[in-house]
């Protein structure tokens, strides 16, 4: 049975927050309780209890969700699956099974423990799998292996159909073709609650991987070098970044406000095989990066060949300021495992888009003029600038999956991070004015200003869900394409789901 | 019960008779519908085919001295909706005020409060699916409408049906049609709702059954006096007992109708022991036992009157046993008076053609009956509870709703 916790329940306020701590918005836009459900059937049981009851189900794995969609639903029921953690090799149908509640990092250690094996997903190790992994799923393998949600071979789905009665299904190619296509890319855009994913192979996890960093001179800096270095870095995907032999390296330009020095390249590599023996990719990727200064910061593990040679200075600048203290009151369960997890426990935004080209010089010289600026999101905001493409951009993918973006050789994230409540309007105001200028110009279709669409761009990530683009009425397409996508999920939302249940912000809007 | 009314024209007593037998009985015609009016009436008819001149109204002040008002909701293109007001005197409207309402759905008064509220669909270029209820102070003198709150429905409660306020003044309850959704708020002292809507998912008929339906409430009927309210649905076939508890939508019992029957409009009749349920699926009229205690509502079925085309406007009389409909006929509609007899059956009296006319709404004060029409105000006057004459005084095109 599952386990309900009410308002009254001493647990309910620990429970009832994810990462971002701007949801729920109030406590009136609060579910009425939580249901903690340890299996598929705890969960159709507390689904069809909510239905029955005439409530909205919202669903949570990992508390990850970018915007309101699990936490803003005045008193309904949050359906919580993060104690449906198994990973494992599902003994009946031979297939690797992990559960929603499975966050990524124990996902990682389990199967490499176990099998040798790894999951091409995720950076962010407290990430449940229900939300990451049919929303796409994404990470630094990702480029050598392709999106999480390509492995994917059957899911287990609860839905609802017309009479309002819980139904079970387990989906693959041959069963329910389309809703699994659907639960590949888009599954968490209101369909059914997953209850179980499962692989029936998964690549071999690296034997190694090399890192490294470089820092640049972000003070000292031009705006027509740092225009130099964006296009730099993205011209490197659009060439060299395309061959098969670099798909093993993972890098991230990661840009903040000048006045913290933010601005530096992160990188992960390992070769096709998975060894990191031969770095010659990795020092290829960096060189190109020498006319502007860097430094070269300790990589995580001692490398050798050609690598051994290279000259590594230890930061020294960086040291830590102590303050006076403050006193904090959180639930106990936050104060005991909180952190190791980009935004925990402080209020966020977040933003993303494709690119299919390297920077416009308008792009670069927007967000060169934002961050050495002094608003209060250029201090508390990021840019990550991800490599991509490699194996995402395989042909044929588009069409069985509901990831339709597989021609991009870059995806941004734009994170913003604060605490105190009474500052959202500035950080979500400053970070959206700064997007928008991003996307305006001549480089951007007219009747798109303001969004990544053109032919130098694949619209947004549902993944990082930004209902900001809501009041683009083609804000669809941005996140699943021009093309068919949308109607196609329209269709399987209609007969999947034909009265709705399963809604939020963003969720397919019924045809 | 007494029947202090003298019907026109006797209509047939079979149970399941259509109009169409009774218009082809009585041959009801244009001209024979123009030749029975009177002369007035007709110089009216004629003047709402010419163009209307709209009253600068919103410069007068017209003050009502005790006198009535009457609100009706035009819906217009994209941010052209409005809320025309109109104070009434006897059988006289005079268009006093008219205010802006974008996606007006809906409209209800508050029992006792001098406030209008407004269901208003979401609009285009809206960022999230919802509708919203609109809050207006109505100034007794003037008629003039001050918006005095603004809140949001539920996420995914979209396309407002219909809503109503408790007896006693605390509930209002909404039909998010296109939602699948009732959405309730309460109400404070001042008749302003709560930020927070209180929603209830509906679901439709599934795929086992013929044919498969979402939900789709429409209508909402609260008991006098009570806090249970009587809900229809059109996709499920239902009637819903309901109440807008704390922080939930109570569900006290369902009445399936018959399969297909998509009930929609509701009337209490009969000081509340009747129930009348317009079916736009299955074109019906229908009749209900209604015994309700302070917590509990009986309804029976016991008659059922097959119709041609479906009701699109359905009003009752309080304390006496008549009710009226309008639905299309022809090129216009047909307005029907019927008859809860004694033995509670429901009998057709009297059949009127109007003419180009196509009505949403009917609602009745000081005697004469007001319907709104996709042509304008259209004024119908009883004489023994039968229409004598009717005239659209104000040719406004699009009203959809009265209150």
């Amino acid at each position: 049975m599952f386990i309900t916790v009410n308002r009254q329940d001493p647990r309910y306020n620990a429970l009832l927050r994810g990462h971002n701590i701007r949801f729920p918005a109030s406590a009136a836009l609060a579910p009425g309780r939580i249901e903690l459900c340890t299996s598929s059937a705890e969960a159709a049981e507390a689904l069809q209890r909510a239905v029955s009851d005439g409530l909205r189900p919202t669903v949570r794995s990992g508390g990850h969700c970018y915007e309101n969609f699990s936490a803003d639903n005045p008193g309904g029921v949050l359906i919580d699956l993060s104690l449906m953690d198994t990973v494992g090799l599902d003994t009946s149908s031979r297939t690797y099974c992990i559960g929603p509640g499975a966050m990524l990092g124990d996902v990682y250690k389990s199967l490499y423990k176990r099998y040798g094996l790894t999951l091409p997903a995720g950076s962010c190790y407290t990430v449940g799998a229900g939300g990451h992994i049919s929303g796409g799923g994404y990470g630094l393998l990702s480029r050598l292996q392709g999106l999480t949600s390509d492995w994917l071979t059957a899911v287990d789905i609860l839905t609802v159909d017309g009479g309002g009665k819980v139904e079970e299904h387990r989906v693959d190619q041959k069963h329910h073709p389309d809703l699994f296509r659907a639960c590949r890319g888009a599954g968490t855009s209101g369909f059914g609650i997953i209850t179980n994913f499962y692989f029936d192979k998964l690549p071999q996890a690296p034997v190694e991987v090399a890192h490294a960093s470089l820092q640049f001179p972000w003070e000292s800096m031009s705006e027509s070098q740092f225009t130099d270095l964006l296009v730099t870095f993205g011209n490197y995907w659009a060439g060299r970044g395309r061959d098969s032999d670099t798909w093993g390296l993972f890098a991230l330009l990661e840009v903040g406000a000048r006045e913290h020095g933010r601005l530096g390249v992160h990188a992960q590599f390992c070769q096709p095989d998975g060894t990191a023996r031969d770095l010659t990719v990795l020092h290829e990727f960096f060189d190109q990066f020498d006319r502007f200064n860097p430094k070269v910061t300790v990589s995580s593990r001692p490398s050798t060949g050609k690598s051994a040679d290279d000259l590594q200075t230890r930061d020294l600048t960086r040291r830590t300021v102590s303050s006076s203290y403050d006193v904090t009151v959180s639930p106990w369960l936050e104060a005991t495992i909180g952190g190791g997890a980009s935004g925990t426990g402080t209020r966020a935004k977040y933003k993303s888009s494709y690119m299919k080209r390297t920077f416009a010089p308008a792009e670069a010289t927007a967000i060169y003029r934002f961050y050495s600026g002094s608003s209060v999101a250029a201090r508390s905001s990021v840019i990550s600038i991800d490599s991509y493409g490699g194996a995402i951009n395989r042909p044929g993918l588009a069409a069985q999956t509901a990831m339709d973006q597989r021609s991009s050789i870059m995806k941004l994230q734009w994170q913003c991070y604060w605490h105190d409540a009474s500052e959202d309007e500035d950080h979500l105001r400053d970070l959206d004015a700064f997007y928008t200028s991003i996307y305006t110009g001549t480089h951007v279709d007219a009747a798109h200003q303001g969004t990544p669409w053109g032919d130098a761009y694949e619209g947004c990530y549902m993944n990082y869900p930004d209902v900001d683009m809501l009041r683009y009425a083609f804000w669809p397409h941005l996140f699943y394409g021009p093309g068919d996508l949308y109607p196609f999920l329209q269709r399987v939302k209609q007969q999947y789901d034909p009265n709705n249940i399963f809604h939020h912000a963003m969720s397919v809007r019924p045809a | 019960m007494s029947q202090d009314f003298a019907p026109t024209r006797r209509a047939n007593r079979s149970k399941h008779l259509t109009t169409s037998d009774i218009a082809a009985e009585n041959e009801i015609t244009r001209r024979s519908f123009l030749g029975s009016m009177s002369a007035g009436a007709c110089l009216s008819v004629g003047a709402a085919l010419l163009p209307f001149k709209a009253q600068p109204a919103s410069t007068r002040s017209l003050r009502s001295e005790g006198r009535q008002w009457l609100h009706a909701a035009v819906r217009g293109e994209r941010e052209q909706s409005t809320i025309h007001t109109f104070l009434l005197s006897k059988d006289i409207a005079r268009h006093a005020v008219v205010t802006s309402c974008p996606g007006i759905a809906a409209l209800t008064q508050h029992p006792s409060l001098p406030v209008l509220y407004a269901a208003c669909d979401m609009l285009p270029g809206q960022a999230l699916p919802h509708g919203h209820i609109e809050a207006f102070a109505i100034d007794e003198h003037t008629g003039i409408l001050r918006s005095i709150a603004r809140v949001p429905m539920s996420l995914s409660a979209t396309g407002p049906r219909s809503l109503a306020v408790s007896s006693d003044g605390t509930s209002l309850l909404v039909a998010a049609s296109s939602g699948g959704l009732w959405n309730a708020f309460h109400l404070d002292v001042a008749g302003l709702p709560s930020a927070v809507a209180i929603a209830r998912k509906e679901h439709g008929i599934g795929r086992n059954e013929a044919s498969p339906s979402p939900a789709r409430p429409h209508s909402i009927v609260y008991l006098p006096g009570q806090r249970l309210a009587l809900a229809t649905d059109i996709g499920s076939h239902q009637i819903s007992i309901l109440s807008a508890e704390q922080d939930h939508i109570a569900v006290h019992a369902r009445h399936q109708t018959g399969p297909h029957c998509g009930p929609s409009n509701l009337a209490l009749a009969t000081g509340s022991q009747h129930l009348l349920v317009a079916n736009v699926r299955t074109p019906a009229l229908e009749l209900w036992r209604l015994r309700h205690g302070s917590s509990a509502v009986n309804l029976q079925p016991i008659a059922a009157i097959t119709l041609n085309t479906p009701v699109t406007a359905l009003l009752a009389l309080p304390a006496i046993p008549v009710a009226y409909t309008v639905r299309p006929h022809a090129a216009g509609s047909v307005f029907e008076t019927w008859c809860i007899s004694g033995t509670s059956r429901l009998e057709l009296q009297a059949v009127a053609t109007l003419p180009y006319v196509s009505a949403t709404a009917l609602i009745r004060t000081q005697g004469t009956l007001w319907a709104a029409t996709a042509q304008g105000l259209l004024s119908l006057s009883l004489e023994y509870h039968h229409l004598k004459e009717a005239s659209i005084p104000y040719p406004i095109r699009g009203l959809i709703a009265l209150a």
